[in-house]
């Protein structure tokens, strides 16, 4: 009977294969992402599963590109004026997907939309600088700073400065029930927690696209169910770890890309706590891990040693590997800990978030700390408890991923400055401070490097945290998708993407 | 199990233990199955005498009851039974208000909020205050707790606070999905569990037996995810078939909504009816040891009436129980099923909102969830009846 029923089992499954409605076909791509959006207004989300779709709709007045540098996107050109003022021209004939043009009101109302406190927009602190917003004529906007500002123009690229029409967010108060942009592609359909279809907007400004009639995010949070999808060709694209490496080495219909992440791993300490508040220890710390041993390991060889700007923002990151402390050296930790008074060594703990990457790094160190005599513990917090901890500075140490963003100024002065947002170590150093608001103020590209250059030496001396490794970032994607990119600064880009049969 | 459902003893039976019995009966809310089923199987092998079916053999036998009593007594049945059920659904009201308090109270007791859930690392003091403020997270607590409870009063379910959308909507959506999903499983489970459970039972200690057991075994012990994921590696590298991964309603097409079920359906009901095939043994087991069996027997009924029409009804009260809270646990999401097969259910929308510690998501499909299990529980327990004809409701 059992017998039978197997037969009768793979028997139906046989007879399901030959139905047609599960392959993706056409100028329709489906990508298999891991998590949905939680919500869509451009202003206000941060979460990267919110972020590729929604760039997908909106369009900000610059663009970063591949290598870094700023692009048009909804201005055609822009230039610097005298006392601080920046100039936008739009593109004429910009259509919002409801039909209207968009004109310089809608950029001053979504520039004053984000710096509204009461709106809540983490973008108010990338613009604080900002003194006034004016439209010269309908395609023409002035912003006028308080102080000079480097990160500025970067800025303007960010994802969370869509460009939002007035009239619809007056309609239903934010954007989060609907969406309105001026982006190459258009929401059609939103299914909760299965998929998000949009489609191709007719009057997009680059002539010719998109190229895809309909672009589908299709939630499938299991990591071996999207590469199963992708085998069948139930979907095109997906991320997926390098774990799967091996799994698609032979199947030509599949192609790997990799990319630099802009994030790193790090292992951050407490500073208001003994015995992190002795940068002896911390030094110490630094040289009992051996890096190549945790990307070996976890990575599976595909991550590189970063400091605080990981090396693929390849303009502003410093050559780490020649650092003495990112030489494994364990004689010289025990030297450093007996001179801070812990010749017996101490134990710690290490606070670890529910990233698989990084709890798997934890373990590794803690067998590695021991060569210090440094017996660790590990305390592996879900994601609100993981922040509340943080927040709350109870952990002596986290182990954790940052973000490095686009511009040093994300890097260095968001983590790093006294009392700064994310500077949750407690760390304070005045002269990092200083170049911090000096590099800010700096427009020339070489002394800002030179300025940055500097911090960086500084924080991998004093080591707040120590910085670990940036990983790679992988698209698996079916080779019928023609056109896709997989770059640090232009992933999920869509336009210019097709898919042939 | 509820309040009031009592066992009515028949003439001759052993009275000594009734209380107890009786204790464990009002006791069994789920968590004392075993005690339930030792005390139903116990009660009814122990009781000396079959239930008084129709047919040839029970009314020759045991029928003690006049035609026209019997008739007085199903109109009064019809009439206790009506108020047993408005008692227990007015019994939902306290269980709602506390459900309610302990769901709003624990979640704010949990370590994080909404707000860093929300921003992550890009959290400043001035976006905080301002979602907040949004929110009326910086109300004190009781006066948020009353404002939600009042809305909910007024029928409405509130927002999410993360995404900004309705919730009800959502839930709606998404329990289609789950009620269909733990609907088909239960079906599988029974067509499955059932026929086997009473083979192995007939069977017993033969090879066949043996065998169905230790497939049983594997069943009880296997998580679903690793048979789940096994099924998917297999169907994608052996029939390079992956099940449609756009998720399409019963009404749309049924065809499609039965293809982008059925596989996890099957992982959840074949372990569903390992379970159930293993009670249905053992209680069949029970049964079939009993002197009414060997009585009708005796009286040279054919080997299907004995099993189909006397043991197996016999020794449905466990297996109903058993598979009345796997439905119901059915019906509270099944997370990891939903996950490895990209279904849009309500576990993933629970789950997700814990993480995020989205309060009124989590409060709302709590507590909605607590209704429908109140409710199964209750179906449950109006289903004894039908199979057994000495409970009645008081």
């Amino acid at each position: 009977m059992r017998k039978s029923l197997c037969l009768l089992l793979f028997l139906v499954a046989l007879a399901l294969s030959g139905l047609p409605c599960a392959e993706a076909s056409g100028r329709n791509l489906i990508y298999a992402v891991d998590k949905e959006p939680s919500g869509l207004d451009p202003n206000l989300v941060t979460a990267h599963a919110s972020i590729r779709v929604h760039k997908q709709i909106y369009s900000t007045l610059l663009e970063t590109n591949a290598s870094m540098d700023l692009i048009p996107d909804l201005a055609e050109r822009w230039e610097e004026g005298p006392n601080n003022t920046y100039t936008f021209h739009l593109r004429k004939g910009v259509k919002f997907h409801n039909g209207r043009e968009l004109t310089a009101d809608d950029v001053l109302y979504t520039y004053n939309r984000i710096l509204n406190p009461d709106v809540g927009s983490i973008a108010r602190s990338y613009f604080s600088r900002v003194k006034a917003i004016e439209a010269l004529d309908p395609y023409t906007v002035k912003f006028t700073l308080s102080s000079p500002d480097a990160t500025f123009l970067n800025y303007t690229a960010s994802n969370y400065a869509g460009i939002v029409p007035k009239e619809v967010v007056e309609e239903h108060g934010d954007l989060k029930k609907v969406t309105c942009g001026t982006g190459p592609f258009r929401m059609k359909e939103y299914v909760e927690g299965n998929k998000i279809v949009l489609e191709r907007n007719p009057d997009y400004f680059i002539e010719g696209e998109p190229r895809l009639d309909t672009l589908t995010f299709l939630v499938m949070p299991d990591e071996a169910s999207r590469l199963a999808a992708l085998r069948t060709k139930s979907v095109h694209l997906a991320v997926l770890s390098s774990a799967n490496l091996p799994l698609v080495k032979n199947n030509k219909d599949i192609v790997v890309m990799d990319y630099l992440s802009s994030n790193y791993d790090f292992l951050g300490f407490n500073l208001t706590k003994k015995p992190f508040d002795d940068v002896r220890v911390r030094q110490a710390v630094a040289l009992l891990i051996d890096r190549q041993e945790i990307i070996d390991a976890i990575y599976d060889g595909n991550a590189v040693p970063t400091g605080p700007c990981p090396p693929s923002m390849t303009k502003w990151a410093i050559d780490v590997e020649r650092d003495a402390l990112y030489k494994p050296d364990a004689e010289r930790a025990r030297k450093l800990l007996a001179e801070a008074g812990y010749p017996d060594g101490f134990s710690m703990e290490i606070t670890a978030g529910i990233n698989k990457a990084t709890t798997d790094a934890a373990q590794i160190i803690q067998s590695q700390l021991a060569k210090g005599n440094i017996e660790a513990s590990i305390r592996v917090l879900e994601t609100a408890q993981y922040i509340d901890a943080w927040k709350h500075r109870t952990h002596d140490s986290m182990i954790g991923m940052n973000g490095g963003g686009s511009d040093p100024d994300r890097s260095l002065d968001f983590f790093f400055t006294t009392g700064a947002p994310a500077n949750v170590w407690g760390y304070s150093n005045p002269e990092v401070d200083k170049l911090n608001a000096e590099g800010r103020e700096t427009t020339d590209f070489e002394s800002r490097r030179k300025i940055y250059a500097r911090a960086q030496e500084i924080l991998l001396h004093d080591l707040p945290t120590v910085f670990l490794e940036c990983p790679k970032a992988f698209f698996f994607v079916r080779k019928e998708v023609k056109g896709y990119r997989a770059e640090t600064y232009d992933s999920e880009n869509f336009v210019g993407v097709t898919v042939e049969e | 199990m509820p309040e009031g459902l009592l066992l009515r003893p028949q003439r001759g039976e052993g009275l000594p233990g009734r209380d107890l019995r009786q204790r464990e009966l009002r006791r069994g809310d789920g968590r004392g199955v075993a005690a339930h089923r030792r005390a139903t199987a116990g009660r009814l092998s122990r009781a000396g005498r079959p239930v008084p079916l129709s047919g040839r053999v029970g009314r020759l036998v045991f029928s003690g009851t006049s035609g026209v009593g019997r008739s007085v007594s199903r109109a009064k049945g019809g009439f206790l039974l009506k108020l047993y059920i408005v008692k227990r659904i007015l019994m939902l009201i306290p269980v709602v208000a506390a459900v309610s308090v302990l769901v709003f109270f624990l979640m704010r007791v949990l370590p994080g909020d909404v707000v860093s859930g929300i921003l992550g690392i890009e959290e400043t003091p001035e976006v905080r205050a301002a979602l907040e403020k949004q929110f009326g997270l910086d109300l004190p607590l009781h006066r948020q707790y009353l404002q939600w409870a009042g809305g909910m009063l007024r029928g409405d379910f509130g927002v999410s606070l993360r995404t900004g959308k309705p919730i009800l909507p959502e839930f709606l959506s998404r329990f289609k999905v789950t009620f269909e999903l733990a609907l088909l499983a239960s079906l599988i489970a029974w067509v499955l569990a059932i026929p086997l459970g009473i083979l192995s039972a007939v069977k017993r200690n033969r090879p066949v037996d043996l065998l169905i057991r230790v497939v049983g075994l594997i069943g009880v012990s296997i998580p679903n995810f690793a048979f789940a994921t096994l099924l998917i590696l297999g169907l994608s590298l052996g029939f390079s078939y992956y099940p449609p991964v756009d998720f399409v309603g019963f009404f749309e097409d049924p065809l499609a909504n039965l293809e982008c079920l059925i596989f996890p359906a099957l992982v959840l009901g074949c372990i569903m009816a390992a379970g159930i095939m293993r009670m249905t043994r053992s209680s069949m087991l029970e049964v079939l040891r009993q002197d009414f069996i060997r009585t009708i027997r005796a009286k040279g009924a054919g080997e299907r009436i004995v099993l189909l029409r006397h043991a197996l009804r016999n020794s449905l009260i466990p297996i109903v129980t058993i598979a009345g809270m796997q439905i119901g646990s059915l019906l509270g999401g099944t997370v990891v099923t939903e996950q490895i097969f990209s279904l849009p259910g309500i576990g993933q929308m629970t789950l997700t909102a814990i993480f995020k510690r989205d309060y009124p998501v989590v409060q709302v499909n709590v507590l909605i969830i607590a209704c429908v299990y109140v409710l199964v529980n209750l179906a449950v327990d109006l289903a004894y009846t039908g199979i057994d004809p000495r409970i009645t409701y008081r």
